[in-house]
């Protein structure tokens, strides 16, 4: 038994490990002298041969469903901004802070001042129902006078959050609509609209 | 009579900023996420879930603000991601083979695979194209990953080794004997007359 286990010994031990290939020595000596990331020009050749090779394009169902995924997210764009999504103003976990209902309110509040304010001697924004008692109108067109005035919140949207005087602003876009008509002395009225957009920045509430 | 205005702002396009965002990010890096999930899985389908899957993981640790990083670290997250799914799914899929005949579902899965190429198809080089991919397939994964990763995910060996959990001496080594490789599998053919 112990003859053949030296037989064994002594054939195993006349075996020689094989040399490492051409390929693993170059690689092992690029490691060792911290070339491995760089390649040979042969190397850049054939890299640049296979990625001419492009990727298929994902399919239209496929880009579909990633689409929907991300539908509801918001896309940041750094640390600071971050574009909202038509669907959803803004993000779906709990906010007990509604910036979107602060700056409709805020606008609506314009819109409703806007209507009910007197006639200023300044001139400015007026709206008058008695075509009798004003002062200086901005129309350009002679003999007409100012009847009434109303503006309308069409559409309000989240923009996203922009630092202003380094503290966190979201940027609420507010679309009206501006809706005046104007009277002349024979009683001819001319209605006439105009849609008008305006950011107002409200103070983020930061945790 | 009624008079408008002309409009002081340009009508809204159809997509929010946000949507039209991701669909450019989508456009750009979909299809070298797509690459990356076909050469992990074992079909297109397969690919597909995975990908959408770990968008998905994605998108929920952004709306809830868990994800570590900006835009730039995106990608390195859904290589990891893509990488994680694909080894859970192949884990579940041989447990499943174990209990059921899958003779035929490999044969109808191979024919499958003809019908979906990995790379854009291109008259020109067409037979280069087939053989790049049949050499990639042929390659062991752990080099084949790493290849696609490299060119066509246009990752860094640090990003690679970080995604892969290895070393970046390793990645880069096994990239070089990958290219190696498929260099020479590409090589053979050509000396065969294929190419």
């Amino acid at each position: 038994m112990n003859t053949e286990f030296q037989e064994l010994e002594n054939r195993l031990s006349a075996m020689r490990p094989a040399a490492p290939d051409d390929g693993l020595l170059s690689r092992l000596e690029d490691a060792m002298e911290d070339r491995l990331a760089l390649s040979t020009v042969e190397d850049a050749r054939f890299e640049a041969m296979v990625r001419g090779a492009k990727p298929v394009k994902v399919p239209a169902e496929l880009m579909a469903s990633l689409e929907s995924i991300v539908s509801v997210t918001p896309f940041p764009l750094d640390d600071n901004i971050v574009l909202f999504t038509k669907g959803s103003a803004a993000p779906s976990f709990k906010r007990r802070y509604r910036p979107i209902a602060a700056a409709a309110a805020v606008a609506c509040l314009g819109a409703a001042a806007a209507l009910f304010m007197p006639t200023s001697p300044r001139g400015g924004s007026v709206v008058e129902n008695s075509p009798g008692t004003h002062g200086k109108h901005s129309i350009s067109t002679p003999g007409y006078v100012p009847a009434s005035f109303g503006r309308n919140v069409e559409d309000a949207s989240d923009e996203g959050v922009v630092l202003k005087d380094g503290k966190p602003h979201r940027v609420m876009k507010i679309v009206y609509k501006e809706q005046g008509s104007f009277i002349n002395a024979e009683g001819k009225k001319v209605e006439v609209e105009q849609p008008r957009v305006e950011y107002i920045l409200v103070p983020e509430k930061v945790d | 009579m009624k008079e408008a205005f002309s409009p002081l702002v340009n009508s809204a396009t159809d997509l929010s900023p946000s949507a039209s965002a991701w669909r450019t990010w989508l456009g750009e890096n979909a299809p070298r996420l797509l690459l990356f999930a076909r050469q992990q899985t074992r079909s297109n389908e397969d690919a597909q879930d995975v990908l959408q899957d770990a968008l998905v993981k994605l998108v929920e640790k952004l709306r809830t603000g868990e994800f570590v990083g900006g835009q730039e670290a995106w990608m390195p997250y859904l290589y990891t991601a893509i990488r994680r799914l694909a080894i859970d799914l192949s884990r579940r899929d041989d447990r499943r083979k174990r209990r059921e005949d899958t003779v035929g579902e490999d044969i109808g899965t191979e024919l499958q695979e003809a019908f979906h190429p990995w790379f854009e198809s291109d008259a020109s080089d067409d037979e280069t194209r087939v053989l790049l991919e049949a050499g990639l397939k042929e390659l062991p994964p752990k080099f084949a990953e790493v290849i696609v990763m490299k060119i066509w995910g246009e990752r860094t060996f640090a990003e690679i080794g970080e995604a892969l959990d290895i070393s970046q001496n390793t990645a880069a080594s096994r990239y070089r004997y990958g290219l190696e490789a498929l260099k020479r599998k590409l090589g053979g053919a050509r000396r065969k007359g294929d190419l």
